[in-house]
């Protein structure tokens, strides 16, 4: 645990360098969010958005937007680069198991975005857009979890994507499909409910309504807390599947550059 | 002259480094066009949910995104070193090339390619289809084929210059890819769709300082929705020589500025 903590602050310390770059980024998030929300005030006025109405729609995108940077994770967890130097090699050696290793690390970056976009973005939209602060506390007790399972959940679908660069040189690629099949599938863009039969059927079969639908849904109390099985049941799935990446690892690697 | 001939070959030889590993090239090619298609969908679904938004139908919104995506992937088809800058500032790869006997934007450029075939079929067959439509439908006339070509260069032009003028803010800031989100995805994301749709302040943004909306908005408004006026053709144009000349300004400013912060 020590270990996992000492990686974690690792990464997020070295996410505190370049301050410039940062305020871009969360100046860039807090655009986007605009665009979003401004697509939806616009629908809103020539269409009745069912359960949600425009202000709830509202708080649906400026929620949806608050959270993403907790499903936001290094391309791979920096795997690519650890097999294109060799480095790879030397982190299968360590007595620590690699899944954990790569996660710890990323725990400390994750937490640095929800520190410094996710809070900051929060705050500005509850006072920009009237983003709701739930005054009971049943559903922060079911949206905290719901939120780490979706941060959980993203490392573990990252640090998949990055054992792949042990058999693909390029595996940048993967994690631009993951990122496109989670902007259309994990309700980013929209609820689920409201998407064509056939795509409601990939989505909900697919683990992206973990990081948007399901949290967001819960904070807005339109969802009943038995929401949290499918991330629970997401999160063994995907802890099973990088045991099985790490250890298919441990009997592919080769060492590339050095 | 000779710069054009060495351009070419230096891309030429990009394209053969790259197909030197094939399972990750036709991998790259099957997945970018996969990225491309579910971006794509996430458009779709908004319009096959909602139809027409604020007066476009869904005819008129996939000609904004087809103008708009063919002008961001023929720009990535050679700019992709510009739009992915900041590798060559942090380490310090920028150092190599300013040892190249050529210049050192040219070398930049040819330093690095990108195949986009997939995704410009994708664009372009979404374009063609919507242009085919309006035109069937009698919203579009014959001229908006060469209009349209002709806004796909400009779009191009604003697309390379906002890059060009992203990838010179390193020189100061070191890092871009963030700034990049700002300037390339969001303005991107947002001017998939009507500007009209967006407050004053973003469409004002969105039309000044990075001027994506001269790429497909403001011609459209004439070539689609016929409602403003010829001028915005030449207005188009005009925005797109303005904005290449200042990138290419700030540019050549931040080269002087650049300090080599790699080992």
């Amino acid at each position: 645990m020590t270990a996992v903590w000492v990686l974690a602050r690792s990464g997020y310390e070295s996410r505190l360098q370049y301050t410039a770059s940062h305020a871009a980024r969360t100046v860039a998030s807090i655009i986007f969010g605009m665009i979003y929300i401004s697509i939806w005030q616009g629908i809103g006025e020539q269409h009745a958005l069912q359960g949600y109405g425009r202000e709830g729609m509202i708080a649906y995108m400026a929620f949806n937007q608050v959270i993403l940077w907790l499903t936001v994770t290094t391309h791979g967890l920096g795997l690519e680069d650890r097999v294109r130097t060799g480095q790879i090699a030397l982190d299968l050696v360590r007595p620590l198991h690699l899944f954990v290793f790569a996660a710890g690390k990323e725990a400390g970056s994750i937490a640095y975005n929800a520190l410094f976009t996710a809070v900051p973005l929060y705050v500005l939209y509850t006072l920009l857009f009237g983003l709701p602060v739930p005054a009971d506390p049943l559903i922060w007790l079911w949206t905290l979890p719901a939120l780490l399972m979706a941060a959980y959940t993203a490392v573990c679908i990252s640090y998949c994507i990055g054992v792949t660069a042990l058999w693909t040189v390029e595996s940048r690629w993967f994690s631009l499909l993951n990122y496109s099949l989670s902007f259309v599938l994990s309700g980013f863009l929209m609820p689920v409910a409201w998407m064509p039969g056939w795509l409601q059927t990939v989505s909900r079969l697919s683990p992206y309504p973990v990081f948007n639908d399901i949290p967001t849904r819960l904070y807005l109390g339109h969802a009943a807390p038995a929401a949290l099985l499918a991330p629970a049941l997401w999160c063994v799935l995907l802890s099973l599947a990088c045991l099985a990446a790490t250890s298919a690892v441990r009997r592919k690697v080769e060492v590339q550059g050095g | 002259m000779n710069w054009i001939r060495i351009s070419w070959m230096l891309y030429r030889v990009n394209v053969r480094a790259r197909m030197q590993y094939r399972l990750s090239f036709l991998l790259t090619t099957l997945l970018a066009s996969l990225v491309t298609v579910a971006e794509f969908l996430g458009l779709v679904v908004l319009l096959h949910a909602f139809g027409a938004i604020k007066g476009w139908n869904v005819w008129e919104i996939g000609y904004l995104y087809g103008v708009l995506m063919t002008a961001k992937y023929v720009y990535r088809s050679f700019g992709s070193a510009i739009n992915n800058f900041e590798p060559y500032l942090v380490n310090g790869l920028l150092d190599q090339l300013l040892l190249r006997p050529m210049p050192l934007l040219l070398s930049v450029v040819t330093s690095r390619t990108r195949m986009v075939g997939g995704e410009l079929l994708q664009s372009l067959t979404v374009l063609g289809v919507c242009l085919g439509r309006l035109m069937r439908d009698g919203t579009a006339g014959w001229t908006a084929v060469p209009a349209t070509l002709l806004i796909v260069c400009t779009g191009t032009v604003i697309m390379f210059a906002v890059g060009l003028a992203t990838a010179a803010v390193g020189f100061w800031t070191t890092r871009t890819e963030d700034l990049s989100v700002l300037t390339d995805n969001a303005s991107t994301t947002a001017c998939q769709l009507p500007l009209s749709l967006f407050p004053d302040w973003l469409r004002t943004l969105l039309l000044t300082v990075i001027p994506f909306g001269f790429i497909n908005y403001v011609p459209a408004m004439f070539i689609v929705k016929g409602e403003w006026g010829i001028w915005t053709i030449p207005a188009t144009v005009a925005a797109a020589a303005l904005a290449l000349a200042a990138a290419l300004a700030l540019w050549q400013v931040g080269v002087r500025k650049y300090q080599s912060t790699g080992t």
